[in-house]
């Protein structure tokens, strides 16, 4: 029996010999580029931004971006209320509500976001991953109840959960990492264990067990290679998602402090506006989802590089 | 058989006192509904207490709980601290409205994403795979606040195609399924794509090929198959998850669902519609993870749970 | 297989638009007739007129229930189901002559035996569950004179139990049909005097009124009216667009210019009488020291938030009471905007720059939100450092507020129905009280003492004006604005006047 003819089961586990080419390189750096835009931002922003954050200029509110602009800033604003700016200043994609510079908010933004997309994810990551593997891979009684922990983590609406939270301890950015984290480790832990109960399944793992092969080595070998390719999609796509669900938490008024920039933030308080300054909700939302396209072809290589497969 | 099942809903039970209680005690800890009653016209003291009494929030916790308990399990949730009205009738009022917005927006996600993961993953690196690939996460990047807001201005003002918000009839619930939908596509295709691609490239699906299986038969029946179990774990886990997104979205659309109830009695500290909302999502949740795990030894013979 | 579900999936989205498509072909404004649908942000769950405290029970609840004393948009006070009332003993004993003719929507007779089951209801047991029976607890029994004569015995003297017969709890309501169905039923299927009477009620959803042709006061000139109950301000001003909803409540600032720019939708401002500012919390250093308050005050420049974030929708006020406010007085100039003033006082303080304070706020008031934000910019021109701490309405309003979580400065909103400054001031500024945990001033309590003690309105005035000054130079809070509500309404919609507080009329509304 060759080792192909015994593979079944809808995960691969064999194979450290042929890598698949990683081919498409340049994803890989699109994707470590705008984590990097990102990272960088976040980490520099006081010498990128060009102007400070929570500097307000109500006479200069909801200007569009530069580039719309007529070039002498002459013409009557369109909201009551809004001026033109002072002569020098570029404001490149324009103001908010209250004359605050889009470009150096969402510059700053890149801290709080990444902050909560990356914290939060990293500590449910490896929590529910180091869980699910236990449960799948060992079972037993001890399996059953972090399952039963999962169900109840899972069975509890997120919104209730982070209002009851949050209106005990109070808002503030830790508590929504808090919530966040201890909201999601269930997914990693349940997803895990299914590929950790898949994999323990396959008759190689079966036979190495029966030569006596240490647990720890097939979980570190075998099970976490193939578990981590999941994880990682997984992981990746929940940096995106928490980011928005700060967004939720703040439209549903539970937010942090509302002039320190973050992205989600940024949109949720800037829906009364859409009608009349678009730009105020979309840059906002670019930044997310270029943060995002990043994070996301950094996970896809990851995923290709873990989950060895046949060429 | 049996005693999987028995185990599994004794874990059950356990789980839904758990919730419970946490649910309970955690919403006590801040804020008086007495209080709340008020709405900012000052109450004393003895307003108050009045008040506390008629609603029996002065009793000591484990009271309360333990009320709550018997009642719950002769299936009396309790009666509302606002409306004055049954909990079980407030719950099941709105029941069919979520499930109506959960199990739509489910179909829709379905429904484009695995046709389009499909594609993608059978077209692998070409221009339709970056296409679908970029506009999955188009769809991650804003929240479902501003979807659907944005379909709401497009579709019902600007077109008046669609009424803007409201549970009135089929026409209404094509914005908000399709909102949903959007958002759990987005991450949907993407597994697909992702759990295709691993069963593409397996030693059986060449064997199968070089069978002469013309390719589409190969992807659907030994292909999507098996990215199945992914994707039920996928779903059962979005179908806690996918109450979070309703609450948001049942705000915007104005939808009478128990998102609204249960964030509406959260904030008003309306202990037994909290209680009672909590225990039905608990017990829809356990459920739908059994469902999930029993499809396990359906999708994936191996894979014997609970042995 | 997934070639079909596509194919199968696109049919039911072209039949989905298709059938939407259909309804586009005549205006859903114009299709209603002669019937209102009105938008409003909050169901209050709960129709009976005893159980709730809510402003947006009285955007519906004036339609179903009338009251013996009635409210005009002008807010001067009527005869309603009383057609006169007088006390003989100074207040004492209270007589009311009743409405002749008048039925209750389930054809009961209004007679003083209905008036006199609703308040033994009121202050009855039923009563204690709810919050209305509070405010009218100076009132000890209601006794039938004759069918159409009640006599109102008081325990105690209350110079405003008259504007207090026009809230909510002294709403009359139906003997029989209360007894027979009992409060929980009551509360889902209301029957009262009203101009409309109950049709259907979906919660969270919608409120269908039909009009009453036989009301005493003239018969609706509208066929039907639907309330909707539409949490989020962006879809309920895109309902106003799509011409879903004839009447808006709830505007916000924001969005004003969408619905003045469109050729179908009137904006109404109307002012209340809801004035917000900002208090300061002196067990919290430094705002314990008046030189820290006056400079931020000063640093802050409100007349201008007025101008840009609020586009002029809002009265600048110098006390916490509006214009209106018997007790307010006139020659009080607002506090000026002093940027330096601001900092030498803070460098006379011994505050040094950077100082963190931080501002506690319930995150749902939109526009205070975005003044919030303007002010972290001015206090920070002046050298402190302001965090904001939005908290959500209710733990702020029952618990962070009263029992003084806040920072050191925090926002409080009011509204002074009673038109008079005592209401508002005793439960600000008297130690001790529900909404003030910390502050006390001997003065002050003074000249609280003084107006509450006496029925002579120029002492009292006197008393006022003495405590406006005190509290000017305490500097214990700054007044910032009297609150503008906005009102939505579509131009088809004829007669409607935005009411000033929030008790939505429309016995003389109609379509065009």
């Amino acid at each position: 029996m060759t080792a192909t003819q015994v593979a079944s089961g809808p995960l691969p586990v064999v194979r450290p010999a042929h890598r698949r080419p990683i081919g498409f390189r340049l994803t890989l750096l699109v994707g470590l580029g705008l984590v990097a835009l990102a990272t960088v931002s976040a980490v520099a922003a006081p010498v990128l931004a060009p102007h400070r954050p929570e500097a307000a200029d109500l006479g200069a509110r909801l200007l569009p971006p530069a580039w719309l602009r007529s070039p002498s800033g002459a013409g009557p604003p369109a909201v009551p209320g809004t001026g033109r700016p002072p002569a020098g200043t570029a404001y490149l994609l324009g103001t908010d509500a209250i004359g605050r510079d889009l470009l150096s908010r969402i510059i700053y933004g890149a801290r709080v976001s990444l902050e909560v997309g990356v914290l939060s994810v990293a500590v449910s990551g490896i929590a529910g991953t180091c869980l699910g593997l236990l449960a799948g891979y060992y079972g037993g009684w001890w399996g059953e109840l972090v399952m039963r922990a999962a169900d109840l983590q899972l069975s509890f609406p997120f919104i209730l959960f982070a209002i009851i939270v949050i209106a005990v301890l109070g808002p503030g950015l830790s508590r929504i990492i808090l919530v966040l984290a201890v909201t999601q480790w269930a997914s990693y832990a349940r997803l895990v264990r299914s590929e950790a109960l898949a994999v323990r399944e396959t008759d190689y793992i079966q036979a190495a067990r029966a030569i006596g092969l240490a647990d720890r080595r097939i979980i570190w070998k075998h099970v976490l290679p193939n578990a981590l390719g999941a994880v990682s999609v997984l992981a990746t796509l929940s940096v995106a998602n928490n980011i928005l669900l700060e967004a939720a938490l703040t439209f549903l008024g539970l937010g942090v402090d509302p002039s320190i920039p973050s992205w989600g933030g940024m949109l949720a308080d800037s829906r009364n506006y859409i009608q009349t300054a678009w730009w105020d909700s979309t840059f906002p939302g670019l930044a997310i989802m270029l943060t995002v396209m990043g994070f996301n072809l950094v996970g896809d290589w990851l995923r290709d590089r873990l989950t060895p497969e046949l060429a | 058989m049996i005693r999987f099942i028995a185990a599994r809903a004794g874990g059950a039970l356990a789980v839904l006192a758990a919730v419970t209680l946490f649910v309970a005690f955690g919403i006590r800890m801040t804020g008086d509904p007495a209080v709340v009653l008020f709405e900012g016209s000052a109450p004393s003291a003895e307003d108050i207490r009045r008040i506390q009494r008629a609603l029996g929030t002065d009793r000591p916790f484990l009271a309360q709980y333990a009320g709550f308990v018997a009642g719950a399990v002769r299936g009396n949730l309790g009666t509302s601290f606002r409306s004055g009205q049954p909990v079980a009738g407030e719950i099941f009022e709105r029941a069919g409205a979520t499930l109506a917005l959960a199990l739509g927006g489910m179909l829709v996600a379905l429904a484009a994403a695995f046709p389009l993961g499909a594609y993608a993953a059978t077209h692998r690196n070409a221009l339709a795979d970056f296409l679908i690939r970029v506009g999955s996460l188009l769809g991650l990047s804003f929240p479902n606040f501003w979807l659907a807001i944005m379909l709401i201005l497009i579709v019902a003002v600007r077109l008046r195609w669609l009424p803007p918000s409201g549970y009135s009839g089929p026409a209404s619930l094509v914005l908000p399924c399709v909102t949903l939908g959007v958002i759990l596509a987005s991450t949907l295709v993407r597994l697909v794509r992702a759990s295709l691609l691993d069963t593409l490239g397996q030693p059986y699906m060449r064997t199968a090929r070089a069978k002469g299986l013309r390719e589409g038969r190969v992807v659907v029946r030994h292909g999507l198959r098996n990215a199945l179990l992914p994707v039920v774990t996928f779903v059962g886990l979005q179908f806690g998850a996918l109450l979070g997104g309703v609450v948001v979205l049942e705000n915007v659309f104005a939808w009478p669902g128990l998102g609204q109830l249960a964030l509406q009695a959260v904030t008003y500290r309306d202990y037994p519609v909290v209680q009672g909302v909590v225990v039905v999502l608990a017990l829809g949740v356990v459920l739908v993870n059994l469902l999930v795990d029993l499809s396990y030894g359906v999708l994936n013979p191996r894979v014997r749970v609970g042995s | 297989m997934s070639r079909r579900t596509v194919l199968v999936f696109i049919l039911c989205a072209v039949m989905a638009v298709g059938a939407g498509g259909a309804v586009n072909a005549q205006s859903p404004a114009g299709s209603r007739g002669r019937s209102l649908v009105i938008v409003q942000g909050q169901d209050p769950q709960n129709w009976d007129p005893i159980a709730t405290f809510l402003l947006s029970w009285g955007m519906v609840g004036c339609q179903i229930f009338d009251g013996l004393v009635d409210r005009g948009t002008d807010l001067k006070l009527r005869p309603g189901l009383a057609t006169s009332w007088s006390t003989p003993d100074d207040g004492l004993t209270w007589m009311f002559k009743l409405r002749q003719g008048v039925t209750f929507h389930d054809g009961e007779p209004f007679d003083a035996a209905a008036v006199k089951f609703t308040f033994d209801r009121l202050l009855g047991p039923e009563g204690a569950k709810g919050p209305q029976q509070g405010n009218y607890k100076s009132i000890d029994h209601v006794q039938v004179v004759d069918p159409s004569t009640v006599k109102m015995v008081m325990k105690v003297k209350d110079p405003v139990i008259i504007t207090k017969l026009a809230g909510y709890g002294a709403m009359i309501v139906p003997p029989k049909y209360v007894q027979e169905h009992g409060s929980a039923y009551f509360g889902a299927n209301p029957v009262g005097t009203g101009p409309f009477k109950f049709v259907e009620y979906r919660k969270d959803d919608h409120l269908t009124l039909a009009a009453n042709r036989t009301y005493w006061n003239g018969a609706p000139r509208v066929s039907a009216v639907t309330y909707r109950f539409v949490p989020e301000a962006a879809t309920r001003v895109a309902e106003l667009q799509a011409g879903r909803a004839d009447i808006a409540q709830g505007v916000p600032v924001s969005q004003s210019s969408v619905v003045k720019g469109d050729a179908n939708l009137a904006l109404l401002p109307v002012g209340s009488p809801t004035v917000l500012e900002i208090r300061f919390d002196p067990s919290k250093a430094p705002a314990g020291d008046v030189r820290f308050r006056r400079a931020v005050i000063a640093a802050i420049d409100v007349q201008k938030i007025i101008d840009t974030i609020l586009q002029g929708y809002g009265h600048r006020v110098s006390t916490f009471q509006s214009p209106l406010s018997f007790g307010n007085d006139a020659s009080l100039k607002p506090y000026p905007y002093d940027p330096a003033r601001a900092k030498s006082l803070l460098a006379e303080a011994g505050i040094r720059a950077g100082t963190e304070v931080s501002l506690s706020f319930p995150s749902n008031n939109a526009d205070f939100r975005e003044a919030a934000q303007a002010m972290v910019s001015y206090l920070g021109a002046a050298g402190l450092k302001l965090t904001l701490t939005p908290v959500e309405q209710v733990t702020y309003f029952s618990d962070v507020l009263p029992h003084a979580k806040t920072g050191q400065i925090y926002e409080f909103g009011w509204g002074g129905w009673t038109l008079d400054f005592d209401n508002t001031a005793y439960l600000l500024y008297h130690k001790g009280e529900f909404w003030n945990p910390v502050f006390s001033d001997a003065e002050v309590e003074k000249y609280l003492d003084a107006e509450r003690t006496t029925n002579d309105q120029r002492t009292r005035l006197k008393a006022f004006q003495a405590l406006d000054r005190r509290l000017y130079d305490l500097a214990i809070d700054f007044p910032l604005w009297q609150s503008v509500n906005l009102w939505g309404v579509n131009k088809r919609v004829d007669g409607f006047v935005a009411p000033p507080d929030d008790r939505v009329r429309l016995l003389a509304v109609a379509t065009k």
